[in-house]
């Protein structure tokens, strides 16, 4: 029963932080004009909050670590996979939308965010 | 945790559905090399690229520059530049502009284009200017054969 809550808040969260993923990678098409201008910031928010989210469901930190890591590892292959809807699609054209370096800052971004994770479920821990 | 992962969806559905009509948008978007015109006079040449900007999605767009780079048997000859940020060549929705990039070669390379064969080839790209979402850049080479000719 446990490890089911589990994996449903990793797939959950997994899902929230795609959608900031996508709007850090494509600011200007962001809705909301907040997101737009500040797009990391919600991202580095996002992160804190899912490790806060999944530290209060799992019972010790490494478990909410690995939980953490997953939802953004989920995340950001669900972000990539948006990303590369119009190659899938067959609508990609002679033009990139996408720059390269929104998807290396959103790679290294996944990298800085496990640790900032990990201070979520620390705090998600202690409540 | 369903609510932030309903706002979520939300985030990426509105995000993915801009992103995929920008794509559609790129993808009509078309620039191709027509042809090349080499000329000279007082042995000083003059190459002439015919190029061809095709926006056959419903934005408008404009280019606001654009860079040739002409090579001749694998060798590179000369390149230029063309800023028009002051006033961009427009794209209306639909349209298609057939626009000539001159490059004149400098008297350090008469002798190459003097002297090369008939294998140029050009580079010629640019920056896009989509609406929300900024600059883009454009690029297409191609092989085409030359046109020499005296003025």
């Amino acid at each position: 029963m446990e490890r089911r809550e589990i994996v449903t808040g990793v797939i959950l969260m997994g899902i929230f932080l795609c959608g900031l993923f996508t709007c850090q990678a494509l600011p200007l098409l962001a809705p909301l004009k907040v997101v737009q201008e500040y797009g990391t910031v919600f991202l580095f928010l996002g992160a804190v909050v899912t490790g806060l989210l999944l530290g209060m469901l799992t019972p010790s930190m490494e478990k909410g670590v690995y939980a953490g890591f997953a939802s953004i590892v989920l995340g950001l292959a669900l972000a990539g996979l948006i990303l590369a809807l119009p190659a899938l699609l067959g609508i990609a054209g002679q033009l990139g939308v996408v720059s390269t370096l929104a998807l290396e800052r959103a790679l290294i971004l996944a990298v800085i965010l496990t640790p900032i994770s990990a201070v979520g479920v620390f705090i998600g821990n202690l409540i | 945790m369903g609510a932030l992962a309903v706002c979520g969806i939300a985030l990426t559905w509105a995000t993915a559905g801009d992103y995929l009509g920008a794509s559609t948008v790129a993808a009509k978007f078309q620039s191709s090399v027509q042809g090349i015109t080499c000329s000279e006079t007082n042995s000083e040449y003059k190459i002439r690229i015919d190029v061809n900007l095709t926006n056959g999605s419903e934005w408008d767009l404009s280019v606001t520059s654009m860079r040739s780079i002409v090579y001749l048997d694998g060798q590179y000859v000369w390149g230029h530049n063309y800023d028009w940020t002051g006033n961009p060549l427009e794209l209306p929705r639909g349209s298609t502009n057939d626009i000539v990039l001159e490059v004149e070669v400098p008297h350090t390379k008469t002798d190459v284009v003097a002297t090369g064969g008939n294998a140029w080839s050009i580079r010629v790209s640019g920056l896009l200017d989509m609406p929300r979402l900024g600059t883009k850049l454009f690029v297409s080479k191609a092989q085409v054969p030359l046109e020499r000719g005296n003025d």
